[in-house]
């Protein structure tokens, strides 16, 4: 019974640490003209990825079979008016919580004010637990964090290699749904 | 002239207090008369008695719940319907937003790496 309590309070460190708290990046956007804050759950995810489904398509496929296997999605990006408007060390939260030794830096790119970081979270059989983006540039700052299972041809066709997913025409099939539905309203 | 006056009276006050019988089916007019207006003043109370007698059987409250339940299931089905759908839409604009903001941060880090090896590389 000692040994199970013991185990339980060692064991709660490491489950605080499966979930970053996006609040200890708020000060970064105190003097920004813009900021874009999306946090989307699982279920959330769950309900996206349905409703694009319905959508149909085979951009709808790909996005939903991308989504599939994700626990999260979180995107913290604030626009400033000119350069020093914001302290790099604000960002040093997320940098420490990604520093643990799970994640791995795989790509650190430095080119004048600004600076881009890619961290991943290693998964057996390949595949990946996480991507999670730090781009600190002169005027802007932004943060992705994708908790979940995806593989890394995921992570190609996100960035555009393949040419999937066309946010573009899966803006004008998630129209088209919004059509199909309300004509579905009016027929009922 | 003077004299008659008194006996005119007398003959007024003989009559009025002269005692009168009541005609022999005056008890039954009465009683009649009485039976009917109780009659009359039962009829809407056992009318309400009825309704209140109606309202009390289970039966009624259950076909009345059923009535009321069936008339608020649908609207209710249906503002669920519409609420999950709306969530749905708003959903999915900010996953294809997220993927947009994601790719675009890739395609930045891929455009920074290539800009740097070419520096490297001259």
């Amino acid at each position: 019974m000692k040994n199970i309590l013991i185990m339980a309070l060692l064991a709660l460190p490491l489950a605080a640490q499966d979930s970053f708290d996006f609040k200890t990046l708020d000060k970064l956007g105190t003097n920004s003209k813009n900021h874009t804050n999306i946090t989307l759950d699982g279920d959330m995810l769950k309900l996206a990825s349905g409703f694009l489904g319905a959508a149909g398509g085979k951009d709808a496929t790909d996005v939903k079979n991308l989504v599939d296997g994700l626990k999260g999605i979180y995107i913290r990006s604030w626009e400033f008016r000119r350069k020093g408007l914001y302290n790099s060390a604000d960002l040093e939260p997320l940098r420490s919580y990604l520093k643990q030794a799970k994640w791995t830096r795989v790509v650190e790119s430095k080119d004048e004010d600004d600076l881009s970081e890619i961290y991943l979270l290693p998964q057996s059989g390949g595949k990946l637990g996480g991507v999670a983006i730090v781009a600190a540039e002169a005027t802007q700052v932004t943060v992705v964090y994708i908790n979940g299972s995806l593989r890394p041809e995921d992570l190609a066709k996100l960035s555009g290699n393949m040419g999937i997913p066309d946010i573009g025409s899966q803006l004008g099939n998630l129209k088209n749904a919004e059509k199909n539905t309300e004509k579905h309203k009016e027929e009922d | 002239m003077a004299f008659e006056e008194p006996v005119e009276f007398e003959k007024a006050v003989k009559r009025a207090l002269r005692q009168e019988l009541p005609p022999p089916d005056f008890a039954a007019k009465v009683l009649a008369r009485a039976a009917a207006l109780e009659a009359a003043t039962r009829a809407p109370q056992s009318g309400k008695m009825i309704v209140l007698a109606v309202w009390r059987k289970p039966a009624v409250w259950a076909i009345a719940a059923g009535i009321t339940l069936a008339a608020l299931i649908p609207t209710g089905i249906s503002e669920y319907r519409h609420r999950r759908e709306h969530q749905a839409r708003e959903a999915s604009r900010q996953l294809l937003l997220a993927l947009d903001i994601t790719r675009l941060q890739l395609q930045k880090t891929k455009q920074r790496l290539q800009k740097v090896s070419k520096q490297n590389a001259l």
